[in-house]
């Protein structure tokens, strides 16, 4: 009994393992998208890149809403995968095998966060920061 | 009698081309994708950076810039390719 528990959480423990990769990918690319139509047109200007092809990505903006959205969908879903299921799967006090997050991955989603924390503050404090 | 005229006529040309080449001229862009509060800077400083341009107006209300620069120095198609090149397309208004 106590050994098909064990297989049983590995293998749940791997399921979960890879829909936190997934999740903390959903959540990097989403955020990389959400700031592709304002933050980074402003990184290319002062780095000095130009080019037609940043109209593209400009004319994303209206879109940037959705990509926001979907973008949180992937890292609440990546949060609690890491955090919260965990702590409720191993609450009644059986070993837990289950496979922990790598650490690569976590930092993934706490810099999709970060990234995707600043594409939502860029329009209120660009202003103050640009001087316009 | 001829020479002096033909200098004097010389010399007129000169000034009048000197002084008709020193034109400021003001334009007015359609500029697209200006979407967000911050673009408009983007698009200020590209036109700034043009050589010859004096004074750059953005409105993100009117989705438009107003330029004033010296035709001598720059055309408007230089104007247009540097808010291009930033990621902002644009054309003169008519």
């Amino acid at each position: 009994m106590v050994q098909r528990g064990h297989a049983a959480n590995s293998a749940a423990g791997q399921a979960d393992g890879r829909k936190v990769e997934l999740a903390a990918a959903g959540g990097v690319l989403g955020a990389l998208a959400a700031m592709s139509c304002c933050i980074m047109p402003l990184v290319f200007f002062g780095l000095g890149i130009s080019g037609a092809w940043i109209g593209n990505l400009t004319s994303l903006t209206p879109y940037q809403p959705i990509f926001i959205g979907v973008t949180l969908a992937f890292l609440a879903t990546g949060y609690y995968l890491v955090y919260r299921k965990p702590r409720a799967a191993c609450a009644e006090g059986e070993a837990c095998t289950r496979a922990l997050p790598r650490r690569g991955v976590k930092l993934a989603l706490w810099a999709a966060t970060a990234l995707v924390a600043l594409a939502i503050a860029f329009p209120y404090v660009a202003p103050a920061l640009l001087g316009t | 009698m001829t020479r002096i005229l033909a200098l004097m006529s010389v010399a007129a040309m000169v000034l009048a081309g000197a002084v008709a080449s020193a034109a400021d001229q003001t334009v007015m862009l359609a500029v697209d994708n200006m979407y967000c509060d911050a673009c408009p800077y983007i698009v200020k400083q590209s036109l700034a950076k043009v050589p010859g341009v004096k004074n750059v107006a953005v409105s993100f209300e009117q989705k438009s810039a107003t330029v004033t620069y010296d035709d001598e120095k720059t055309t408007l198609d230089a104007l247009t390719s540097a808010t291009t090149q930033a990621g902002y397309p644009s054309r003169v208004i008519p």
